[in-house]
């Protein structure tokens, strides 16, 4: 090492987080006896302006080339003590850490000497380190300003919509035959006269036929690599067996002699093999669902256009993006069979059912009629698979059924007066605009509410009555409600099979599944992977205009990275030293990333050679490269070996 | 356990609780109402027992009965449920209920019943009247000729059985109603304690009415109250039992007692109809508010019958025959519906229910304190 070595240590008491266990004095007096330290200081706050005001000072003063802070964990200060020594005109990978809270002061409470000693310790490991560190600098990277949208509900239309609005060539994928989500399938919605399909149109008339929106659906993803800016993503195409010459003009259903429960009515209808997934779907295009097909051909002679192929096979497709948003939303709480008495009998139904029931263009073109009959009584049962209300229900509450509940009831009273609604409610939770004056309506619409703690009961007799048995929480009795039809109100849950998804893009989820979000709070749109967004009901339970107006905060972010040229990533990544790697590839196929290709530099030399811009940092080529070659910036083997033998040696 | 009566809110609506199903349970009806009590829990407890239908609660609660619609839960319900109106509603509710003659239910849910039973009764006594008078004398008023005493009094006494039967009838089906405990088993009390509680709560309630006075600012209504029960409870002795003295031929002497308590309570019911009605068509109070088409009927009757009552005692005093009876048959005209149909079946039946009420409730609290 040409240059002196000038180390400034800087010990930070957290308040008394440190220094009520770690003697801090004792710490500092210690770490001036230490090689190369030309100045240690305490602080109450290293992190606070002034403690890293003391930093830059003594950069100048001092003339100091390495700094080291003793103080909490590198995850959360590090980038703060990073600019600070920038800011003091080092290069900010000049800078180490000790963490003395969290692996020290924090876990020795009651062992204050122990603790001062460990922390000591510490110190004297993170100085070895330091005096071994190199300047770094960051890895650039051109963006990639192409974006891919995965799920075509009507978050991920509104994200799709806002990027291409910006001039940002969008994929959009979705795994099921048509856009559209959930939302398209509900009937009227709250608060305004438009229903869920109108929201859809409304949307998709800025979708459909943009030059800069490719739409893939009965797509899914299969692999991503490449990090922010720079993502490499393949997708599988499963056929459609119908292709973009199809006029619609529905032959091939007339002759298709399959039949099965139609999923977009909920199975309360039936559909060929060959369908329109809805009358309004995107694409515009019939499918077929191969799983019921008997290949029968009878639709292939009919199609006057010739656009059916069954012979259609999956096809796998690449593409480059430099942000992803996802954006799979939700599926309903699906009850168990006997759950509620569901599936026992066709008179308890959920929300959705009856949503279809009561649209217009649903399988009873909006009549009310269930089992051949008109209901008398109905019977709402709410918090269906939320509020922990069964043993298998999810805690979080559903956010959106009370208010659809009540909007259904309204309708119902309406369209038919002389129908008597009881709601047996948990809690009535009208959050969403306009709905607590619904609530109010619904009340003097002669809606009567039934309050229970525990599950209602659902009971079937010989001759198929039901009725609904709870405890009633306001007169702390139980009761009985005749009823000719239980609906029950059934929550929302993580899309199925988003585990996938989000182990495909790593990134993290709660405790219920739902994806999660860097921060709560500040940071709502976006994950802890760089480049991956999230907009909608995939983050946990949201109504339309929460998941459109999240869907175009995503979009908002994504282009915040796509408008940048270039982005930079941290340094510390795998390097190879050409001199003696032997070419025996070990990391090659090692590397979970694919970042390491072996290039031949003379005949018969071959090296290996690590893409940075796929290279994640991980550090297992390092590890495994068994002749050495391999390093990694800023854990490099002679770094960490300083490290070792300072933690061998005495105080 | 309760099995729900679905359509039975809907009945309250017709009977004048149009908002109650707004209300949203929060409590504080019971917590402003002065009379309910540490217990009880009404109006909000009531409003749930009826909107989701448990019929057989609000049969056998004595409570409606002793609300006297002073309308403070109504002021304070955030939801405008008028919980006030709610209870009124179910003193005609259970009016209806009680009642075994069906008459009740004819006259509180439909309007045209009640008036066609009007006349038809009306009728009636005009053709009996008609039929059964006595000779027409017209040189000077001779009442007790066109009207014999025996054939009036006769008439006037089986008005009084036939209206004491029913009341005593209703009030019976009041007490198997009433007497169940919340798993609606029969209760009984020892027929010792029956007699106590009766002497010691029904005629004290029955002649004070001191309960109105619990609620605020009463104390004018009390007043009102009492002058035209006792302005009704004269009439009714002087003109049913003591028929023979008071129909004469005589004019009104100033002297004479019985003439001065006629004069006396005629005033007091013009007084107090004149007040009501006011009261009603300005909506002066809470309670006069949701007038029922049973209530106006119930005032005009009383009304005419002491105007036509008055104008007899008029012509009879300066010697004007003819009109003497055609007056004095249309005030028997207007009396009798009055006291046949709106007495025992409709509003001024509360007269009787409401100290039964006490009676019966107190009765029950016994059984429930030897329960314990
Ligand atoms: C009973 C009920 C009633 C409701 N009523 C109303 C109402 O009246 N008003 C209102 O504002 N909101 C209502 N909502 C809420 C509304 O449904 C949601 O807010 C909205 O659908 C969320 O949109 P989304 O785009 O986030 O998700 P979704 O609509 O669920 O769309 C997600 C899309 O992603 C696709 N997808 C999923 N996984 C993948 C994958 N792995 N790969 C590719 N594609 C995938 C799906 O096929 C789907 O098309 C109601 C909800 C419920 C439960
Ligand atoms: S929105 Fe209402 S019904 Fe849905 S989970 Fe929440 S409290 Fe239950
Ligand atoms: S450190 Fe090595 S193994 Fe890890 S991602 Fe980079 S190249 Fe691959
Ligand atoms: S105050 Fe109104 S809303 Fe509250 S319990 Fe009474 S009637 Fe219901
Ligand atoms: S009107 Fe008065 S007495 Fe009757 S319930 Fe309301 S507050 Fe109580």
């Amino acid at each position: 090492m040409s240059e002196e070595l000038r180390i400034g240590v800087y010990v930070c008491h957290c308040g008394t987080n440190i220094a009520g266990v770690v003697n801090v004095k004792d710490v500092v007096e210690y770490a001036k006896t230490l090689p190369n330290v030309v100045v240690a200081k305490e602080y109450v706050f290293m992190c606070s302006a002034p403690g890293q005001q003391i930093i830059k000072e003594d950069i100048k003063n001092f003339k100091l080339n390495r700094v080291v802070v003793a103080a909490c964990s590198p995850s959360l200060h590090e980038p703060t003590f990073r600019t600070a020594t920038a800011e003091g005109g080092l290069n900010p990978y000049l800078f180490e850490m000790a963490n003395i809270r969290e692996h020290c002061s924090w876990v020795h409470p009651d062992e204050k000497e122990v603790a001062t000693t460990k922390a000591k310790l510490l110190v004297k490991m993170a100085v070895a380190k330091a005096s071994l560190l190199e300047p770094l600098s960051e890895i650039k990277f051109k963006v990639n300003n192409t974006a891919l949208i995965i799920g075509g509900g009507v978050s991920g239309l509104a994200a799709a919509r806002d990027l291409a609005a910006r001039g940002i060539k969008t994929y959009l994928i979705d795994r099921s035959p048509t856009l559209g989500g959930r939302a398209a399938r509900l009937g009227k919605l709250t608060y305004t006269e438009m229903k869920g399909i109108d929201v859809f149109k409304g949307l998709i008339r800025d979708v459909a036929g943009n030059r800069l929106i490719d739409v893939y659906t009965n797509t899914e993803l299969v692999s991503v690599d490449g990090s922010v800016g720079n993502f490499k993503v393949k997708l599988v195409k499963n056929p459609r067996y119908v292709d973009a010459k199809c006029n619609l003009c529905g032959e091939c259903a007339k002759v298709c002699p399959v039949e099965v429960p139609d999923e977009f009515e909920f199975g309360m209808s039936k559909r060929k093999a060959i369908y329109l997934p809805f009358k309004d779907a995107y694409p515009r295009i019939y499918v077929i669902d191969m799983k019921s097909c008997t290949r029968c051909l009878e639709c292939v002679k009919v199609c006057p256009v010739g656009a059916i192929n069954l012979n259609e096979k999956p096809s796998e497709l690449t593409i480059n993006v430099g942000g992803i948003i996802v954006a799979a939303g939700y599926d309903p709480y699906e009850p168990k069979t006997g759950e509620y008495g569901y599936k026992l009998s066709n008179k308890v139904i959920t929300l959705f059912q009856l949503e279809r029931l009561l649209d217009s263009e649903g399988p009873t073109k909006g009549e009310l009629i269930v089992n051949g009959v008109k209901p008398k009584n109905i019977v709402f049962v709410m918090c269906v698979g939320s509020l922990s209300t069964t043993p298998d229900a999810y805690p979080y509450c559903s956010r959106m059924c009370c208010s659809s509940t009540i909007k259904n009831a309204l309708v119902l009273r309406e369209k038919y007066p002389d129908t008597n609604i009881y709601i047996a409610y948990k809690d009535v939770r009208t959050y969403g605009r306009g709905d607590e004056q619904l609530y109010m309506k619904a009340g003097e619409n002669f809606v009567r509410f039934a309050k229970f703690k525990d599950a209602p009961k659902i009971n079937i007799d010989q001759k198929g009555n039901l009725s609904v048995t709870l405890f009633e929480e306001t007169l702390q009795e139980e009761i009985t409600i005749p009823t000719d039809l239980v609906v029950l109100v059934v929550g929302m849950t993580p899309p199925r099979d988003i585990d996938k998804v989000r182990t495909t893009i790593k990134i993290g989820c709660g405790p219920e599944g739902f994806l999660r979000e860097a921060h709560l709070k500040l940071r709502p749109v976006e994950t802890a992977t760089d480049g991956v967004y999230l907009a909608g009901a995939v983050t946990g339970p949201k109504n339309i205009i929460e998941s459109i107006a999240s869907g175009s905060a995503a979009a908002s972010r994504t282009l915040a990275l796509l408008s940048k040229e270039e982005v930079a990533v941290e340094p510390l990544i795998a390097v190879v030293n050409e001199d003696i790697c032997s070419g025996c590839a070990i990391c090659v196929a090692m590397c979970p990333y694919g970042a390491i290709s072996l290039k031949i530099i003379d005949k018969n030399i071959r090296v290996a050679k690590v893409d940075s811009a796929l290279c994640k940092g991980c550090g297992t080529c390092a590890a495994a490269c068994p002749s050495g070659a391999m390093q990694q910036y800023g854990f490099k083997d002679a770094q960490i070996k300083a490290q070792v033998i300072a933690a061998m040696g005495e105080v | 356990m309760t099995y729900l009566v679905p359509q039975h809110p809907l009945q309250l609506v017709e009977l004048g609780a149009e908002r109650f199903s707004r209300c949203f349970n929060c409590g504080n009806c019971t917590a402003i109402c002065p009379i309910t009590k540490e217990k009880a829990s009404y109006p909000r407890k009531l409003i749930r027992y009826s909107l989701l239908g448990m019929e057989d609660k609000i049969l056998s609660s004595t409570d409606p009965w002793l609300c006297y619609y002073c309308g403070e839960c109504s002021d304070q319900c955030p939801r405008d449920a008028n919980p006030g109106s709610f209870m009124m509603s179910l003193r005609r509710y259970l009016t209806t209920k009680y009642d075994w003659t069906g008459f009740s239910k004819l006259m509180y849910y439909s309007k045209k019943a009640e008036v066609i039973a009007i006349i038809v009764v009306a009728a009636i006594v005009g053709s009996i009247i008609y039929l059964l008078h006595g000779p027409i004398v017209e040189t000077r008023v001779e009442l007790e000729t066109f009207a014999p005493y025996l054939t009036t009094e006769i008439g006037a006494l089986t008005v009084l059985f036939v209206l004491a039967g029913i009341l005593l009838s209703n009030l019976y089906r009041m007490y198997r109603f009433v007497m169940r405990d919340e798993n609606g088993n029969r209760i009984r009390v020892p027929l010792g304690f029956m007699i106590r509680d009766f002497i010691r709560i029904v005629p004290l309630h029955f002649l004070t009415q001191i309960k109105i006075k619990e609620c605020k600012d009463r104390q004018k209504n009390w007043i009102n109250h009492l002058i035209i029960f006792y302005g009704y409870a004269a009439s009714f002795i002087l003109f049913v039992p003591l028929l023979k003295f008071t129909q004469t031929n005589d004019p009104f002497l100033f002297v004479n007692p019985l003439s001065i308590l006629g004069i006396f309570s005629t005033i007091a019911l013009l007084y107090g109809a004149s007040i009501a009605i006011y009261g009603r068509v300005k909506k002066t109070q809470p309670m006069w508010k949701d007038s029922h088409s049973t209530d106006w009927m119930f005032l005009i009757l009383l009304l005419l019958t002491t105007i036509t009552g008055i104008l007899t005692g008029i012509f009879r005093t300066f010697g004007f025959p003819l009109p003497t009876y055609i007056m004095y048959s249309l005030h028997l005209m207007i009396a009798a519906p009055f006291l046949i149909l709106e007495v025992p079946f409709a509003k001024w039946s509360h007269l009787a229910y409401r100290p039964f009420a006490l009676y019966f409730e107190s009765l029950k609290e016994r059984y429930l304190a030897s329960k314990r």
